[in-house]
């Protein structure tokens, strides 16, 4: 079956940074990958210089100042060509983390965090 | 089915020549072309399908049938995605035994001519193989189910662009289908689409199977294909095995932006499989 949780971050303004504080869901056992849905871009490099760090419980999934655009579609590659993978288990573990607007985007956008996840 | 495991191992164990049978039409607007012929002699099975035309094909909603053997193997309605792709990328597996078998091809344009075309010119090729040794019948069948939307509602009758009513007010569509196939397996589903990158961009869709929720506002670009992305490269894994099934959902318009859009089409496409 199709499992991913979809984290939202909507920035409004240019640099804006934006504090991510989620939980995994009791029936999510682990997490397999991540990957970045702007809702805006194509073959301009609106992202160009925003980061996400993220960590689930306690451990950095992404480090500070990492680059979106690495893991983020772009209208040309698949989501599976740009997914990383990791295996994290989880227990309603914490999602923390922040995005960094880069300042090159057209605002206001949304930037979707995936996460493929496997359920019980 | 557009990445077939049977002919990798055939491919491994050099056990395989490919071929082509290409035939071709032309199809003019609100047309249907029928035509009987026979598949050639020199080949054994037909492996795969494609088409592709002298023009952009995926402005017009052309739909293929075709039967060998009197046996359905692309079936009436299903859409030819493929024509979006004018290459070998997007293969429709298949495998029918053909020597000098029976072929009946349908094609169907639902849609006008415009920019000053009467007709373009379709080619349905038919991708064959012969083997050295002999191969083991096939055990499952795949076939291509798809539920399609037309935005805006009123269809697409006239050249494009056309403007949609409400341009610039993100919209919701509802849609309700029942598929047939009784213990089928639904292995995977992907979508195509008409012209606009921008509107799949920023609309989301919830679907159900059977009422199970199998999608809940999810980015409906992250699974289409199109030019650039294959289906096997953004298809979602679903492995559900189901009889006739209902495939209902809602379907979010994200575009925002009050300019002229175009007309357009979605196709979710289901990918299937039975047991022979």
């Amino acid at each position: 079956m199709i499992n991913f949780k979809i984290i939202q971050v909507d920035i409004t303004k240019a640099n804006q940074k934006v504090i991510i504080n989620d939980t995994t869901e009791p029936d999510i056992t682990s997490i397999k990958g991540i990957f970045l849905f702007p809702n805006q871009s194509l073959n301009v490099r609106n992202y160009f210089g925003s980061t996400l760090r993220l960590l689930v419980g306690n451990r950095e999934v992404l480090p500070k100042n990492f680059d979106c655009e690495i893991i983020a579609d772009n209208g040309f590659k698949s989501w599976k060509s740009i997914k990383h993978n990791v295996d994290i288990s989880v227990d309603k573990s914490s999602i923390t983390g922040e995005y960094l607007d880069g300042g090159h985007a057209i605002y206001p956008y949304t930037m979707k965090i995936y996460l493929e996840v496997v359920k019980k | 089915m557009y990445n077939s495991p049977f002919l990798q191992e055939q491919i491994k164990a050099g056990n395989i020549n490919f071929g082509t049978q290409v035939l071709s039409f032309n199809i003019g607007g609100n047309e249907t072309v029928e035509f009987d012929t026979r598949t050639d002699l020199d080949f054994d099975e037909i492996v795969g399908l494609y088409f592709n035309g002298d023009f952009y094909l995926d402005l017009w909603d052309i739909r293929a049938e075709i039967i060998c053997n009197g046996r359905i193997i692309f079936k009436r309605n299903t859409v030819i995605p493929y024509l979006n792709n004018n290459n070998f990328e997007s293969v429709f597996w298949v495998r029918e035994v053909a020597k000098g078998s029976t072929l009946r091809i349908r094609l169907e344009n639902l849609m006008p001519m415009f920019w000053e075309r009467d007709f373009i010119r379709a080619n349905v090729v038919l991708i064959t193989a012969k083997y050295k040794k002999p191969v083991p019948k096939p055990t499952f069948e795949y076939a291509l189910e798809t539920v399609l939307f037309e935005i805006p509602e009123s269809g697409i009758t006239d050249a494009p662009p056309i403007p949609v009513p409400n341009a610039g007010i993100p919209f919701t569509k509802d849609f309700d289908f029942k598929l047939e196939g009784t213990t089928i397996e639904l292995v995977n589903l992907f979508g195509y689409y008409s012209m606009n990158y921008k509107i799949m961009r920023r609309s989301t869709i919830d679907l159900y199977i059977d009422s199970k929720k199998v999608l809940n506002k999810h980015d409906l670009g992250m699974f289409m294909a199109d030019k650039w992305r294959k289906p096997h490269e953004v298809c979602l894994d679903l492995n559900l095995t189901v009889n006739n099934p209902r495939v209902n959902g809602t379907f979010y318009h994200g575009y925002e932006e009050a300019e002229l859009i175009y007309g357009y089409r979605i196709w979710l496409a289901l990918v299937t499989k039975k047991k022979l």
